[in-house]
């Protein structure tokens, strides 16, 4: 199975093996894995992670969150927000979503920059006491 | 070790909410039961700071399409997590023991 072959809403059967293959392509597309009876042979369905245009968040919040957290905790930051905005824009809709997105990044920026600023300034200390004691 | 109203907030979410414990569900929990809701942000720098004292681990989960392709993070308490927050809540159980209120029914 090649992810050219793979499209929106279509069935594969595939090997345990490859689910390694699939890790690598997650990012571009979304799977549901189903492990079938032996455990060996596993069923996955491709569905595209294309948003339409009114349920995207806004770009520049998620780049901001994405550049200045580390890339293990922006995903999970990044994906949480995402969640949100999606249940908000169906109550809410797009705009005044978007407006509660950015308030939840700027919210949420203050404490991770707050931690690692604390954090670096604690290296800080202990590299200069470090030098002074040599 | 000492632990701020958060982390033990966190630490109880997580406990109460094994194994679907993540960024939402837990913000969600703590909205719910205390009424406050702390952002995003200082639930993982809270977080961050569990797993560095070594009460909290994390693994990735899946993604889905809500996420924007974004993997959730897990939590799971330790072993030593529950025992300071079993610490804790026997502390808090002994203090608030016998205790009179004053002034107007709460």
């Amino acid at each position: 199975m090649s992810k050219d072959s793979a499209g929106k809403g279509k069935k594969y059967s595939i090997f345990a093996d490859e689910v390694l293959y699939k890790e690598q392509i997650v990012l571009d597309m979304h799977w549901d894995i189903i492990p079938i009876i032996d455990g060996q042979h596993w069923m996955v369905q491709a569905k595209s992670i294309a948003r339409a245009p009114d349920r995207c968040p806004p770009k520049i919040a998620e780049f901001l969150l994405a550049v200045l957290l580390r890339p293990s905790r922006a995903d999970a930051v990044v994906g949480d927000l995402n969640e949100r905005f999606d249940g908000a824009v169906e109550k809410f809709g797009r705009h005044r979503s978007a407006r509660m997105y950015w308030g939840w990044t700027l919210r949420s920026l203050w404490p991770l920059l707050g931690r690692a600023i604390g954090k670096a300034l604690k290296w800080g200390a202990v590299i200069a006491t470090v030098r002074r004691l040599f | 070790m000492e632990l701020t109203t958060l982390e033990q907030h966190l630490l109880l979410a997580i406990l109460g909410l094994h194994p679907n414990a993540y960024g939402v569900s837990i913000q969600d929990h703590i909205k719910e039961r205390t009424g406050h809701e702390p952002s995003t942000g200082s639930i993982y720098a809270s977080l961050d700071r569990l797993e560095e004292k070594g009460f909290v681990k994390s693994r990735q989960g899946e993604a889905t399409p809500e996420r924007g392709g974004k993997r959730k993070l897990y939590f799971t308490i330790t072993a030593p997590g529950q025992r300071a927050l079993k610490e804790l809540l026997q502390a808090i159980d002994a203090l608030s023991h016998g205790l009179r209120w004053k002034g107007a029914a709460i």
